[in-house]
Formats: C-alpha cells, sequence, structure tokens
C-alpha cells in the first residue's frame, strides 16, 4: 500500500497540486495498480535485453536534408499561450536555478 | 463505401458537397443522442467539399484527378488528438479548452491531399487514456446498438461515427487497442498498423513506443483504401518506417487456401466470454472451410503483456504529459482528469529513483520475452487470430469506479502493441441480445496485405 | 593550507550547425527579437516530434575525436525530466549514459585533465526574470550543445582557466563551437570539494556551482568556495552535495539547491528517437580526418625555432598560420617566414605568393650603390626644403622621413642603411 507521503512525493515530482479528496481517492487505486504490475517478479529475466524500440532496424534516423523549416510567425507561437508580452510568452517568476 | 462514393463523383451521379452534405446532416441529427463528435466542423467541411467539386468539374482527366485523390469528396472523422490547423483541439480534456494548434498532423495532410472531407473532432478517452470512452471531459459515446452502453476506447467517437454513418472513415489511435476495441464494440472494422507505418506527427502522443495511428471504417476493402494514403516515410517522425507502401487492395482478393492460422491457447482462456468464444471458434471453422489451416499456438508470457503495458504505457505517459505546465497553450495542470493524473503518478513512480529498475527496466525485459513468444510464433504461422475483448460491450458506469478492472479490458489488444504488430479486428457475429462480438488478426511486421487479404475472406462469408 | 582543491568542470559548447538539433529551425540563438525561430518541436507544442540534425552528431564525434576520447559504437539518447520554464518539453532529450565519447585527456602543465564522457543534448528556451515574472524566449530552445564532463583533476582554479581556453581553442580550429563565453557559446559548472593534502580519496560530497559566465566569475567562485569549504571542515562541520549559486556582487556564493531538494530526473532512452549505431571503420573514418590539435602545432612551431609569442599567434590565427605554411614551402626558413608574416604590417593584406613576389623584387631591384642612391638622395632633398632645414636644425625625424621618401622614389628597393648614410654625407655637405 502507497503511503500519503510516497503520493505526495510522487504528485510534486509530477507537478500536480491534489486535493485532499484526490489523494484519499487515488491512494487506494494506484496501490492496487501498482500491486497488479508486480506480477512480473514471478518470472525470471535474467540475461535478458530490455527492449526500448520494438522495430529491431530502427536506428540511424537524421534530419533530412530537404525537409523545409516549419518555423512559426511570432503570432503563432503565442497565440495559445495565457500571457504574453513584447513578443515573449510570459510565466509567473520563478527562482533563478 | 470509399469505391462507392468515388464512382458516383466520376460519373457525376454525385458531388462532393452532396455526399458531404448527407452524412453533415446524419451527424448533426445523431450526434446529440450518441455524442460522437466533440465538434462537427460544418462551415469548413462545406468550403473544402465546394473546392473539390471545383476540381472535379474544371479537371480534364478526372481518372487522373481520382487516382491521385483516393479519398475524393469521403468524409472523415478525426480522434480530437490529432492536431489540426486553426481547428480547436481537445484531447477531450479540459485543460486543452480552447487549444488551436498552429500547425497540422502529417496525417491529416495527406488525409486532405487525398480530397478526403473532415467533417469534425471525434470524441475519445481524454488523452486516449481508456478503453470505454467514459473518461472523455466531453460526455461519454454511446453505442449505437445500445445507448445503455460504452462504444469502447478510447476511440469511441470512430466507433460510434463509422457505425452510425455519422461519417465513412473514423481516424483514431492505438496503443493498446484504443481502435481495435471499439470497432468490435461497435461492428465496425479497426485497423492497428504496424508501429512506424503511418507517422505519428502532430498527433497528441500518448506512449510513444507504442502509439499505432488507425482508423475505423465499415468494410475491410474501406480500410485497405486509407492505409494506402496514410502510410509511408514522414521525415518529420524518426521512428517512420522507409519500407515501401503497398497496393493493399490488390491482394484482397487473393485465396487463403493454404494459409497458417494460430490461434494462442492463452488468447481463449475461460475468461472470456461464451457467446465471444463461440463467435471465434464459428470464424475458425469458416477459415477452414476456405482451405486455411488452423494451428494451435502458445504465446507463454500473455499473461505478463497487461503489466508491461501498466508500466511502460503510463511511464511514457508521464513524460509526454509533462509539457502541458499551462505556459504555453493550455490551462493548469489540476485541469487534468482523474485518469489522466492516475496515470501521470503511475508512470513518475515506476520510472522514479530507487523503482526504475524494479519497475521499467524490469517491465521492458519482459516486453523482450513477449516479442520473442510472437517471433517464434511466426515461425509456424502467417497470422494469430483471437477475440479483441473477454467481455461484450459493458454498460456505462460499469467500470467507471473500478481503473483496474477498466485496464484488464486491454488484455488480448496490448500484446500487438508492446511487439509493434499490425493487428486488424473484423465483425465476427452478434451476442444473443444483439450486441457486436469482433475478431483480432494480428500479422507481422508491415504484414498489413496479408491482414486484409484474411480479413476481407471471413467478411464475405459473413455478408 | 591543509586543504586541498579538488575540482572539475562541465562545459558546454554551443555547435555552429545550421540548424537546430532536433527540428529544421536556424540555429541563430543570438537573435534580438523573441520567439521568431521556433517551430512546434522547438516550443513543445503537442503532437510535434524531434528529429536528429546529423550535422551535430558529426561536429561533436570529431570534437571527441580530436581530444582523444574513445568515440562509442552505440549512442542512446534519452529524457531528462524535470519541470522548469526554459524546457518546454518538460524534458530534455541528452545522452549521458550512451555518450558521444568517453574516456581520453588534455595535458594542461604536465597534469592529465581526463574526460568522464563528451554528449549532446539540446539547449534550453531563455528565460528572463523581471517584475516578478518570467519572459521566455524560445530562440535558444533546441540549439545543439556539447557537455564535457572532465574527472575532479584540476588541482588549481588557473589549471582550468587554462584548461577551458584550450577546449575553446579546439573548438574554433574544427569549426564546431565559436566558443564565445559573452555570447552563451560556452558555458561553464564548477564542481568544488576539498580534503586534506595526503588524503586520496574523494570526498563524498561535492558543490556544484553553475551558470559561470567567464573565467574571472570562475575563479573568485572557486577561491571563495575553497576558503569557504576549509574553514567549514576545520571547525567541523560535514559538508553537503549541494548547489550553490556565486553572487558576483556581494562576492559569496548561496545555497540554490540541497541534496533532499534534488532533481530526480527519471531518465528513460527517449522512444522518439532511434539508436545510433557506428561501425569501427566508420569511427576510424573520423579519426584519420582530424586536423593538427594546438598542442601537436605547437611542439612542431617550438622546434621549427620559433619564440613562444610567435606560436601562440600562429595558433589563434589560421590565415597567418597558412600564409607562413606557403612561405615555407616556396623555400623561406621559418624565422624569415614568421618575421614576414607576422612584422611587416604592408604585407597583411598579401598573400603567400604576393610576399614572395615583392621579396624577389626587392632582392632583385635592391638599390644598394652609394651613386645610385644619391641620385635620388639629390632628388628627395630638392624636393623637401623644409625637412632639410629642420634636419639642419637637429631633427632627428625629418632624417626619417628624408629616408622614406627615398623609399617611396625608389618603390621600397633602396637599402635603408645605406640611404641614411648617403643623406647624411649629401646634407653635412650643403
Amino acid at each position: 500500500m502507497l503511503s500519503r507521503e510516497e503520493i505526495l512525493h510522487i504528485a510534486q515530482l509530477a507537478k500536480l497540486e491534489l486535493t485532499e479528496n484526490e489523494i484519499n481517492k487515488y491512494l487506494p487505486q494506484l496501490s492496487e495498480i501498482l500491486k497488479y504490475v508486480e506480477k512480473l517478479n514471478e518470472i525470471s529475466t535474467d540475461n535478458i535485453e530490455p527492449t526500448s524500440h520494438a522495430i529491431q532496424d530502427l536506428k540511424n534516423r537524421y534530419q533530412d536534408e530537404k525537409t523545409s523549416e516549419r518555423t512559426l510567425t511570432n503570432e503563432q507561437v503565442l497565440k495559445n499561450a495565457k500571457e504574453t508580452k513584447d513578443g515573449y510568452v510570459v510565466t509567473k517568476g520563478v527562482f533563478e536555478e | 463505401m470509399i469505391n462507392e462514393i468515388r464512382s458516383k463523383i466520376k460519373s457525376k451521379k454525385a458531388s462532393c458537397v452532396e455526399v458531404t452534405k448527407e452524412y453533415l446532416e446524419r451527424a448533426e441529427k445523431l450526434n446529440p443522442k450518441l455524442n460522437a463528435y466533440i465538434s462537427i466542423t460544418k462551415d469548413i467541411a462545406l468550403k473544402e467539399a465546394k473546392r473539390l467539386d471545383q476540381e472535379v468539374d474544371s479537371s480534364h482527366d478526372l481518372d487522373r484527378l481520382l487516382q491521385t485523390k483516393l479519398l475524393l469528396g469521403v468524409p472523415v472523422g478525426l480522434k480530437d488528438i490529432y492536431s489540426t490547423e486553426g481547428i480547436e483541439t481537445t484531447a477531450a480534456s479540459n485543460i486543452l479548452k480552447g487549444y488551436i494548434p498552429q500547425y497540422s498532423a502529417t496525417v491529416v495532410r495527406r488525409l486532405e491531399d487525398a480530397g478526403a472531407i473532415i467533417i469534425g473532432k471525434l470524441n475519445n478517452d481524454a488523452f486516449a487514456h481508456g478503453a470505454s470512452g467514459e473518461n472523455s471531459d466531453f460526455g461519454v459515446t454511446k453505442n449505437p446498438f445500445d445507448e445503455k452502453r460504452v462504444a469502447g476506447g478510447s476511440s469511441s467517437g470512430a466507433g460510434t461515427s463509422v457505425a452510425a454513418e455519422m461519417s465513412v472513415i473514423g481516424m483514431g489511435t492505438d496503443t493498446g487497442g484504443s481502435v481495435r476495441n471499439p470497432a468490435s464494440f461497435t461492428n465496425t472494422v479497426g485497423l492497428k498498423p504496424t508501429y512506424g507505418r503511418v507517422s505519428r506527427y502532430g498527433i497528441i502522443a500518448m506512449a510513444s513506443s507504442l502509439d499505432s495511428i488507425g482508423h475505423i471504417t465499415t468494410s475491410v476493402e474501406d480500410s485497405a483504401v486509407v492505409l494506402k494514403v496514410t502510410a509511408g516515410y514522414d521525415p518529420y517522425d524518426a521512428t517512420s518506417s522507409q519500407s515501401a507502401v503497398l497496393d493493399y487492395e490488390k491482394s484482397l482478393t487473393d485465396s487463403i487456401s493454404g494459409l497458417k492460422i494460430g490461434i494462442p491457447e492463452e488468447f481463449m482462456s475461460s475468461a472470456i466470454d461464451a457467446e465471444i468464444a463461440d463467435a471465434v471458434n464459428k470464424s475458425l471453422k469458416i477459415y477452414e472451410k476456405l482451405g486455411a489451416e488452423i494451428v494451435p499456438i502458445k504465446l507463454k508470457h500473455t499473461e505478463y503483456a497487461l503489466a508491461v503495458y501498466y508500466i511502460l504505457m503510463p511511464s511514457e505517459v508521464s513524460s509526454n504529459l509533462a509539457r502541458f505546465d499551462g505556459i504555453r497553450f493550455g490551462k493548469n495542470r489540476s485541469e487534468f482528469g482523474d485518469e489522466a493524473k492516475r496515470r501521470i503518478m503511475i508512470g513518475t513512480y515506476t520510472l522514479s529513483s530507487g523503482y526504475y529498475d524494479a519497475y521499467y527496466l524490469k517491465a521492458q525485459k519482459v516486453r523482450t520475452l513477449i516479442i520473442e513468444d510472437y517471433k517464434k510464433a511466426f515461425e509456424k504461422v502467417d497470422v494469430i487470430v483471437g477475440p479483441v475483448s473477454s467481455v461484450l460491450p459493458p454498460l456505462i458506469g460499469e467500470n467507471v469506479n473500478d481503473p483496474l478492472k477498466m485496464y484488464l479490458m486491454d488484455i488480448l489488444t496490448v500484446p500487438a502493441n508492446l511487439a509493434g504488430l499490425p493487428a486488424l479486428a473484423i465483425p465476427a457475429g452478434f451476442s444473443k441480445s444483439g450486441l457486436p462480438i469482433g475478431l483480432q488478426i494480428i500479422g507481422k511486421h508491415f504484414d498489413e496485405a496479408k491482414l486484409f487479404n484474411v480479413g476481407y475472406a471471413l467478411e464475405q462469408e459473413l455478408k | 593550507m591543509k586543504y586541498e582543491l579538488v575540482l572539475g568542470l562541465e562545459i558546454h559548447l554551443q555547435l555552429t550547425t545550421e540548424r537546430k538539433m532536433f527540428c529544421s529551425c536556424k540555429n541563430e540563438p543570438f537573435n534580438s527579437d523573441p520567439n521568431i525561430n521556433v517551430c512546434p518541436v522547438c516550443l513543445g507544442l503537442p503532437g510535434a516530434l524531434p528529429v536528429l540534425n546529423q550535422e551535430a552528431i558529426n561536429k561533436a564525434q570529431l570534437f571527441v575525436a580530436a581530444l582523444k576520447s574513445k568515440l562509442n559504437e552505440k549512442i542512446i539518447f534519452e529524457r531528462k525530466n524535470y519541470f522548469y520554464p526554459d524546457i518546454p518539453k518538460g524534458y530534455q532529450i541528452t545522452c549521458p549514459h550512451y555518450p558521444i565519447g568517453v574516456g581520453g585527456s588534455l595535458n594542461i602543465d604536465d597534469i592529465e585533465i581526463k574526460f568522464r564522457e563528451i554528449h549532446l543534448e539540446e539547449d534550453t528556451a531563455k528565460s528572463l526574470h523581471k517584475d516578478g515574472k518570467t519572459f521566455v524566449d524560445y530562440n535558444k530552445s533546441g540549439v545543439p550543445l556539447l557537455e564535457i564532463v572532465t574527472e575532479p583533476d584540476f588541482k588549481s582554479v588557473d589549471q582550468a582557466v587554462k584548461f577551458s581556453k584550450e577546449i575553446q581553442l579546439i573548438a574554433r580550429k574544427l569549426k564546431i563551437s565559436d566558443a564565445d563565453m559573452e555570447k552563451g557559446q560556452m558555458r561553464l559548472e564548477a564542481n568544488i570539494s576539498v580534503r586534506k593534502k595526503e588524503e586520496k580519496q574523494l570526498p563524498n560530497y561535492r558543490v556544484e556551482i553553475k551558470n559561470i559566465n567567464s573565467f574571472s566569475f570562475m575563479k573568485k567562485a572557486v577561491e571563495y568556495e575553497l576558503r569557504r569549504q576549509s574553514e567549514a571542515l576545520d571547525k567541523g562541520d560535514t559538508l553537503q552535495q549541494e548547489t550553490r549559486g556565486f553572487n558576483e556582487v556581494k562576492g559569496i556564493t548561496v545555497v540554490q539547491r540541497s541534496k533532499e531538494n534534488a532533481h530526480d530526473y527519471r531518465y528513460f532512452p527517449e522512444p522518439d528517437i532511434p539508436p545510433l549505431e557506428f561501425s569501427t571503420s566508420e569511427l576510424q573514418k573520423i579519426t584519420t580526418s582530424l586536423p593538427d590539435m594546438p598542442s601537436v602545432l605547437r611542439s612542431k612551431l617550438q622546434e621549427d625555432g620559433l619564440n613562444l609569442q610567435y606560436v601562440e599567434i600562429f595558433i589563434q590565427d589560421e590565415l597567418i598560420y597558412s600564409k607562413y605554411l606557403d612561405l615555407l614551402n616556396l623555400g623561406y626558413i621559418p624565422l624569415k617566414a614568421a618575421d614576414l608574416v607576422i612584422n611587416i604590417s604592408s604585407y597583411k593584406n598579401s598573400s603567400a605568393n604576393e610576399i614572395h613576389q615583392l621579396e624577389m623584387k626587392k632582392r632583385e631591384n635592391k638599390i644598394d650603390n652609394s651613386d645610385e642612391l644619391k641620385q635620388f638622395a639629390l632628388k628627395v632633398t630638392e624636393l623637401n626644403p623644409k625637412a632639410v632645414e629642420d634636419f639642419k636644425a637637429g631633427s632627428e625625424n625629418s632624417l626619417q622621413f628624408l629616408i622614406g621618401q627615398i623609399m617611396k622614389e625608389t618603390n621600397g628597393k633602396a637599402d635603408p642603411l645605406l640611404s641614411k648614410q648617403v643623406l647624411i654625407d649629401l646634407l653635412k655637405n650643403k
């Protein structure tokens, strides 16, 4: 069973602000799902390579010389942003990192 | 249906506008009840239909025009995770309400270039998270065969729209079964192409290594035509295949005598609804009659496929949804629905420090074992057949409070996604209560032609 | 001082490719207008997909080969997940675990500075903090960045500065980056810890100083940290793994992120970018196509007998160096060739061949005959009576002027020393 602490830590990593309601709702659900997937511990995977790409000969893919730029206009870049100013996208201040 | 429309337009028996109007009227009439569409783009559709009619009228070589525009005058609905320039794209989630993409997906461009007429954005489980359509923030899509039941998911709108003749084609995506599932619940044909066969560029990503861009149609022939248009290398998608796009229609009517059809014992367990098992067995008998050889096979890691999927998929989801930070587009992350939040959190957990090896890495290794199962099986058989779903279309609300039970709906469909294999869902009959049952045909990588051939054979027999 | 510095560097170089790392937008991060070099990919729009720019790989591999680092046969890109306004996707695509190259070293003042790894990643957007808000410009988002990670082999910050300058030089020589720190084309991060002088083991912590934008900044920051950390250890404090920022105005470092708040990047293989695989022969070709590195060049030039000043000029200026080489080919001895290309201002814009022609003319027609020169001396003194008067009044400059006039008249063929003699004789007698 996931602990409340763990769920809060995950939510923080995932930048999700959960309400008290949500925490209580998700805790049992997530615990049940994670318990189910632990089924994989039943089988041995010693000496088995992990698969990241299912299609084997998919490698060395590069940009095509012929592809044109798909540059957006400044207006298009800003189109869906909540707040913009002087061509910039604006968001609330963050501490310098 | 596609070739019928084309021949009507060729012989001037109908215009693009007339065909479009017919489908638009039906869509507008049925949508309030069935909720297949989030938005119906009437004006844009009619404008495009008019433009195409002008092209047809001023054409000196209509044959040539029809050769280059395989979907001329054909109404299409697009799952609302397809980016459409200038047209609202919500992913069926509140977080993207009002989002207007400034570019279109490659597949959208290809459909437009082929003369297809986009009539609206189809409803789905928000961000493609679901197997019933109940995770949409815009209401659930109803099953036309029984409006108290789900249409399947996550491409729920696509299934209903095609089944109710609101469009000829319903474009969707299949990451764990999301085209095959609604197809089987709505008595339509659903194709999940090989991973990389169709470009993913511009389609809101769910799980990047599993997403397959598929479609729903009323017939196998139509499905083959659509693939001819959507398939092919796209330089904007580094995972898109450079292998040649075949003429999928050509081999439809080939004889299937001598074909080896594998039936995995793991697919026909006691957990399958008896009527579904029955329909599958009837189909196998028909295939035998047509000269195919039914070969029992083992896919011994089938029972682990779902666990693998529900580790790998949420991991990729958690990363793919990180760009939704409300800065350049969209609303605050708190606007994500429950299922999206659950998957983001599971994925964050399975990738996190201390857990990566036990979950993510482990799942990737078991994935290798599953892929090996199929590789070995395909040394003995040409295609693998089985049910799409272990249950008949559930009632709306039946599984909504039980996420894990909902996940179990994907049990038979996720293996094809994990292995990148193509799979076709075709109608295989009805239950006594009149609910559709679908059959699944899984093929080798890039062997969609064989799937269409095998599907067509059954389709013709069941007519 | 009973403590010694344990210093490692992370250097970021913006590559000078035509296009950005994962999209075909122009690679021009220093644009004046914000958000005009942006596409769905580098803006991180839903549905957009990255596609690798081969030029970035080529430049990175060239650099790795130049540093004698081992070129990896397999390169796998991964996602580094974290939230910040300047990373639009919420993750950065990078390849730290299966990088471009591993190992190798650079010799600075007889200390081998070893490389841990060299990898490629995409640059972040630019964010400006003003009035409690953050303004974001995505022109820089997606620019290819080469990251060089060293082992903590530096014994002093001066060494680190020297090392960084050498990296700058090599990058420019290979034309893979302009490496201008003021333009942000080269950025440094220092990893600093201290240990007792006799201690051989690495300390169990390190302090990361990010966003170092000049060498003087680095010197001050590292020196401050050395002091601060030594004092802390003397007091008996335990030092923690943390990220600190250097406040130039106050001259101190302050904690920005402690170990507890350290990012969990949740790396996993990038599904949208297929892995890269290279054969041994492909990688060998890269190594054999390399031009000479500065250190090799330095040794060669010093063997030729050139002084350090000349050597550095040739290392820094490719054009002058190639003219020098051309002159060597034409038969000039190293010292003479160097002198001709470096010291003669009238030869600055001439090619080696042109210089050679002029030198030949000089030698052929050199007027070193007093009688011939006397004719010219007569002419210039007649044309310049004021100068003659000034000379007679004691002005050395006027003599130089008159010599110059003779040079002018003879198109430089007159022997300057002899001309001076002839003039003096003439004017003495006038």
